[in-house]
């Protein structure tokens, strides 16, 4: 090849253009308030749900014989629920079984609708009705109810809970990622790696799939607290995690007949830790829309 | 009318989804732990009783038999026999289901003005404190379990402030309902022209409708704010605002009718939220409601009106998302039906 | 009316063989309505071109005349609703799966809109390379030389492959785009609009480079576009579409100078730089 690039057409020098004007100002990328804040949340929920009860000394289902429907107090901060457990040290404990839960029955769903989407906006298109028809039933009922109905069926458990609200979240990333996958396929790269001659399942899977991914994740982080409030709900009615395991839902009914007698810390505290939880998740979610956006 | 049209398809499209939900529905209940049979007799019955039972109850038929036995029955209104309640399950839905509706319908007329209101407010006086408690308000809002909210709200406003009954249901223990002409008793108490009572059914509906609209209001509210907030800086309002349109004027008339259509959106979202969170309001509320009356027909796998209620909760998404979408062509005319 | 391209020949140095021919290719689009009800749009109508190794062809036409269409249609990334295709004599109209992936080595495309052409999250390495890697086999130092290699022949530094499209400007991105296609040796470049999206002083510095490039690599080219100016310094013969239909080919001095269908006649009126063409078609040929 001739060394001449002297002769060559050379392109003007290589600059970062106009895309993102104010980014390139700050080289090193900020990070958000509310990441921030996020994130911390959830720092501080992991160290209370390992550390609470070893420092308290008392664990979940411990029972302490004359000390029920004690009220908060030195002894015990958030008080005594009806059997003689301390409140605090459960509503601790609870958090790993609802992550556990949220994140199971969420990551579970994402990667199942993903690749369902994917695979319905890459078939023809009959296959792709039918696929999208199951989904349609699906999503027909209203998510509490279906849970309900197949965590009653299979018995209620934390796996039956991951399950129902895993089914119950599939859809919405099957249409978002089938969505996504067809609008990317009339994008001229899709047919540049068409023209190229890649196979079609690699045209999918690498060059159209991780642009479909940031959606993904939004969706995901929206999904983390709706997954909480379900599985607490259905614990709530008795379908869910099962006593005496300590889980925010199922604390908030053992409390709930006392409501009306005054005893209100039985069911003050697991809800609160469901609000300060979903306070972490949507901060994060911002967090992330902020962070990527700068980018 | 074209609009029907498409309405009509709709409708003709929405069959094999109903079809589906009727399959999983029919197979859901029927893999219900517990001997249905067994549970209405009890467990000490003999053998021959219980196959007598079963034999009565339809239950001794393969299954696709059984299903299509169902389906007609359906068609003919017949939504079996709740033998917990002994009725019919249709009568125990003709009593129960204005109950559910009475609850949502306040808490819809209620919460969508509201949320679109505040919504547009906190938009159209963005970066401001009053849009900043309006943000909060939705990340509450959206945070809030709903049953424990309705658990805290009658805390405070029962045990310590005692300014509502208790939640007994939809009247206090001692009241007999007014004569059934809507089902809904604040309108049927008034009808009766029994104001006392009529003051009741409203306190007895404070707190729920409260909890309701709380909750609901967030994504109507999140919605109206970003759309409107994406109006208030499009071109055509900075058009009519130089024009000298007063700024009211333009938000409510120009900005608010282009908004429409993902808020309406919301809207639908909104009602098929408040269709499972009916079922958790009722049972803090003892709210003689059809949420209450499927768990506590699921509790004792009495089959029949566990099904029907979540037949009906299905339509009633499905035609909402009906609705909903044949309101896009009513507020966006330059969509045609293809 | 149709022009077989057997009919119009002169001005080609060496004729012969031609390397990709259309024979009566239709293409016919089905648009919208349901149930049955929608209604046919033809885009290409019954034409018939031969492409000779080594020319530059040019498709003119204004929008919708089906020039795209029949770019798309000889690389197959359209099926013919009718007629044949023949690559190098052999009838690709109908190849499928692998066979027709292995016909992608020999005719590559440029699109026209060079910010959507390249995948966002991809670096220029890795796009390059992708068809280094798959399709010649190559790997390690050797797959780096040729890396260095197609970039150098675009004009761009080697040190832009580490770096992402968005970092680049439309000409550099067409110049990328170039540089990918040429990665699997093609024989045949179909150049959709290339130049369209692109400012003006851009535009010259890409068309200059896909000259050098056909000089240097022995290439052919289809060469599509609704902008005659830009045609002229290209290509050595033009087709004109309008409707579907290819209306005439002639060389591009006789369509400078006298075109022979009427519609040929009234784009070429249109082209305010006509004027400018004359004097450089006399400067081409003294090169």
């Amino acid at each position: 090849m001739n060394v001449e690039t002297t002769e060559k057409t050379q392109s003007p020098p290589l600059q970062s253009t106009g895309a993102t004007p104010a980014a390139t100002k700050s080289k090193r990328t900020k990070i958000p308030v509310s990441l921030l804040i996020g994130g911390s949340i959830m720092l501080a929920w992991l160290l209370i749900t390992i550390f609470v009860p070893l420092l308290i000394g008392r664990n979940a289902e411990e029972v302490t014989y004359g000390s029920k429907l004690l009220a908060p107090s030195a002894d015990y901060i958030f008080g005594t629920d009806a059997l003689g457990r301390d409140v605090l040290v459960r509503t601790a404990t609870a958090f790993r079984y609802d992550i556990v839960i949220a994140l199971g029955s969420v990551i579970s769903a994402a990667l199942i609708g993903v690749l369902l989407g994917a695979l319905a906006g890459s078939v023809p298109e009959w296959l792709d009705n039918i696929e999208m028809g199951v989904l349609d039933v699906i999503s027909a009922f209203p998510s509490v109810i279906l849970a309900l109905a197949m965590a009653a069926a299979l018995g209620a458990s934390i796996g039956t809970l991951i399950f129902a609200i895993a089914v119950v979240l599939i859809p919405q990333y099957a249409r978002a990622t089938r969505a996504a996958i067809l609008s990317e396929r009339s994008k001229p790269y899709a047919e540049a790696a068409r023209a190229m001659g890649l196979h079609p399942a690699r045209t999918v899977l690498i060059h159209l799939l991780p642009n479909t991914l940031f959606g993904t994740l939004t969706q995901i982080a929206l999904d983390l607290p709706t997954a909480i409030m379900i599985a607490a709900g259905l614990s709530f009615l008795g379908f869910g995690v099962q006593p005496p395991t300590a889980e925010w839902g199922l604390m908030i009914n053992e409390g709930s007949s006392y409501i009306v007698s005054g005893q209100w810390w039985v069911t003050f505290f697991p809800g609160l830790a469901i609000l300060t939880l979903v306070i972490a998740f949507s901060l994060l979610e911002v967090g992330i829309k902020r962070f990527s956006g700068r980018q | 009318m074209k609009v029907l049209g498409y309405a009509g398809r709709r409708l003709i499209w929405m069959l094999p989804t109903l079809i589906g939900a009727l399959i999983v529905i029919f197979f859901l209940t029927q893999a219900l732990p517990g001997n249905a049979a067994m549970s209405r007799v009890g467990q000490f019955v003999n053998p021959e009783t219980i196959a007598q039972v079963k034999h009565n109850m339809g239950l001794d038929k393969t299954v696709p038999e059984q299903f299509v036995i169902y389906v007609g029955h359906l068609f003919q209104g017949d939504f079996g026999h709740s033998w917990k309640t002994g009725n019919d399950v249709i009568i125990d839905l003709g009593d129960r289901l204005p109950a559910t509706i009475e609850l949502t319908l306040y808490t819809l007329i209620i919460a969508i003005p509201l949320g679109i209101v505040l919504g547009t407010l906190a938009a159209a006086t963005k970066g401001s404190w009053f849009d900043r408690i309006i943000h909060t308000y939705v990340t509450f809002s959206l945070g809030i379990p709903v049953f424990w909210l309705s658990l805290m709200l009658v805390y405070i406003f029962f045990f310590l402030l005692g300014r509502v009954p208790s939640p007994t249901g939809r009247l206090d223990i001692l009241d007999t309902p007014p004569p059934h002409i809507t089902g809904f008793y604040t309108l049927d108490t008034l009808f009766a022209g029994d104001t006392e009572m009529f003051g009741r059914a409203v306190a007895h509906m404070i707190l729920p409708v409260l909890a309701l609209v709380f909750v609901t209001s967030g994504p109507i509210v999140r919605v109206t704010y970003s759309t409107m907030s994406n109006q208030l800086t499009s071109d055509h309002i900075r058009a009519a605002t130089a024009s000298g349109l007063s700024r009211w004027r333009i938000v409510g008339r120009y900005a608010l009718k282009n908004a429409m259509i993902p808020i309406v959106t919301a809207v639908g979202l909104t009602a098929r939220l408040l269709l499972g969170g009916a079922v958790l309001i009722e049972i803090v509320f003892s709210w003689p409601g059809i949420g209450r009356y499927a768990v506590e027909s699921l509790l004792v796998a009495d089959l029949a009106p566990l099904q029907a209620v979540v037949l009906i909760t299905t339509i009633l998404t499905l035609l909402i998302n009906l609705v909903v979408d044949v309101s896009y062509f009513w507020f966006d005319p330059r969509i045609k039906v293809a | 009316m149709t022009i077989t391209a057997e009919s119009v020949k002169p001005g080609i140095p060496e004729a012969g063989k031609p390397l990709i021919e259309a024979r009566d290719l239709v293409k016919r689009f089905r648009a919208g309505g349901s149930f049955g009800h929608g209604h046919d749009v033809i885009a290409v109508k019954n034409v018939s071109l031969a492409v000779y190794p080594g020319e530059a062809f040019g498709l003119v036409g204004e929008s919708g005349s089906g020039k795209t269409t029949l770019g798309r249609l000889l690389l197959r990334l359209e099926e013919p609703t009718s007629g044949q295709i023949l690559y190098d004599d052999k009838d690709i109209t109908h190849l499928r799966g692998s066979e027709l992936r292995q016909l992608r080595s020999a005719i590559q495309i440029v699109f026209q809109d060079p910010y959507q052409a390249l995948n966002p999250w991809m670096t220029i390495r890795q796009a390059i390379s992708e068809p280094l890697k798959l399709f010649r086999g190559l790997k390690g130092a050797e797959l780096d030389r040729e890396l260095a290699n197609l970039l150098e022949m675009v004009g761009l530094p080697v040190s832009s492959q580490k770096r992402l499209p968005r970092e680049f400007s439309g000409g550099q991105r067409q110049r990328i785009c170039l540089a990918r296609a040429l990665a699997l040796k093609p024989s045949l470049l179909v150049l959709d609009e290339p130049t369209s999206a692109l400012d003006v002083s851009v535009q010259a510095q890409i068309i200059n480079l896909l000259r050098e490039l056909q000089r240097e690599l022995n290439l052919t080219y289809v060469f599509i576009s609704h902008d005659l100016a830009v045609v002229g310094q290209v290509c050595d013969r033009v087709g004109i579409m309008r409707y579907g239909e290819l209306l005439e080919i002639t060389t591009r001095d006789q369509f400078i100078t006298n075109p022979a269908n009427a519609y040929s006649r009234t784009l070429r009126d249109a082209v305010p730089e006509v004027g400018k063409l004359l004097p450089l078609m006399q400067a081409q040929e003294e090169a």
